[in-house]
């Protein structure tokens, strides 16, 4: 915890440090969402409270992870408020549940390279939006924004292990996602 | 990140632990040592270089064909405008 910044320093520190980030910030929150506003509200708050909050943060230290943080568990209140639907809710007991040794690597999809290259952004898109928000949480933090697996388990408030085992779960869930659409264009 | 890879010792080649950890090296989460040894192992077997290769086009075609959204000067204007009148003489901040 640092001592108590003048407005002067905030301010700095929010504008090197913290809005440089603000693109990546509102993609994630519109990939979480799919939802213009509400990916506009959650990143509005999360400078909000990255600003409130200025003086927990260590300058110079990893800024992105801690804003991605921000926003998560933004994004995590808002979600468990809304939404009340059991199935999403109870998803995390799932998710620990099947998360046994035995059952991470249970070897992966049979996907051909060749189905990728007809497929467009907007495919991808609803696939990625049709899978859990836990996993596809880890998709956008390692694929999309690049964090690596200490970031993530930072990020989301789990062991690098579990990073990894929802990973691979994500990426096969995601594949067979894949694999149906390209099922219905023909592709397979 | 440390693995383990006694696996891949005298025993020779064993396609089910290469797969489990393209996605780690695919990641860049494999230290320097277990990397080079996988991709020895990689290299080894069609099998597994099919595997590779899948998960390395999967990879690169998630992180390019994800339209990426950005914030319109607008929510950053209003962003920045909010920033300039927060006080925060008056909270006590806690951690977020
Ligand atoms: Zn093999």
């Amino acid at each position: 915890m640092g001592t108590k910044k003048t407005k002067q320093q905030r301010d700095s520190i929010f504008h090197s440090e913290f809005f440089p980030h603000a693109d990546a910030l509102y993609n994630f929150a519109y990939h979480l969402t799919y939802n213009e506003e509400e990916a506009n509200d959650l990143v509005q708050e999360t400078f909000m409270k990255a600003y409130r909050f200025i003086d927990s943060y260590q300058e110079g230290t990893n800024s992105k992870a801690w804003l991605f943080k921000i926003l998560k568990n933004a994004f995590i209140n808002h979600y468990r408020k809304r939404a009340k639907q059991p199935n999403q809710v109870d998803f995390e007991d799932i998710v620990s549940h099947h998360d046994s040794d035995s059952e991470k690597f249970k070897g992966s999809v049979d996907l051909r390279q060749e189905i990728f290259q007809g497929m467009l952004g907007d495919e991808i898109s609803n696939a990625i939006n049709s899978i859990p928000v836990d996993f596809k949480t880890v998709i956008l933090l390692c694929d999309v924004e690049g964090f690596t697996y200490e970031e993530i388990a930072k990020i989301v408030d789990i062991p690098i292990g579990t990073v990894r085992s929802r990973l691979h779960r994500a990426r096969n869930l995601l594949k067979e996602k894949l694999k149906d659409y390209a099922g219905t264009l023909g592709y397979t | 990140m440390k693995r383990d890879l006694k696996i891949f010792g005298i025993g020779g080649h064993n396609c089910k632990s290469v797969v489990e950890k393209v996605e780690i090296l695919l990641d860049g989460e494999l230290d320097k040592e277990t990397e080079c040894q996988l991709i020895k192992e990689i290299n080894k077997c069609p099998s597994c270089l099919e595997h590779y290769a899948i998960d390395d086009a999967f990879k690169k075609f998630v992180k390019n064909k994800i339209d990426r959204k950005n914030c319109t000067k607008d929510l950053k204007d209003e962003i920045l405008n909010k920033i300039k009148h927060i006080d925060t003489e008056s909270e006590d901040a806690i951690e977020p």
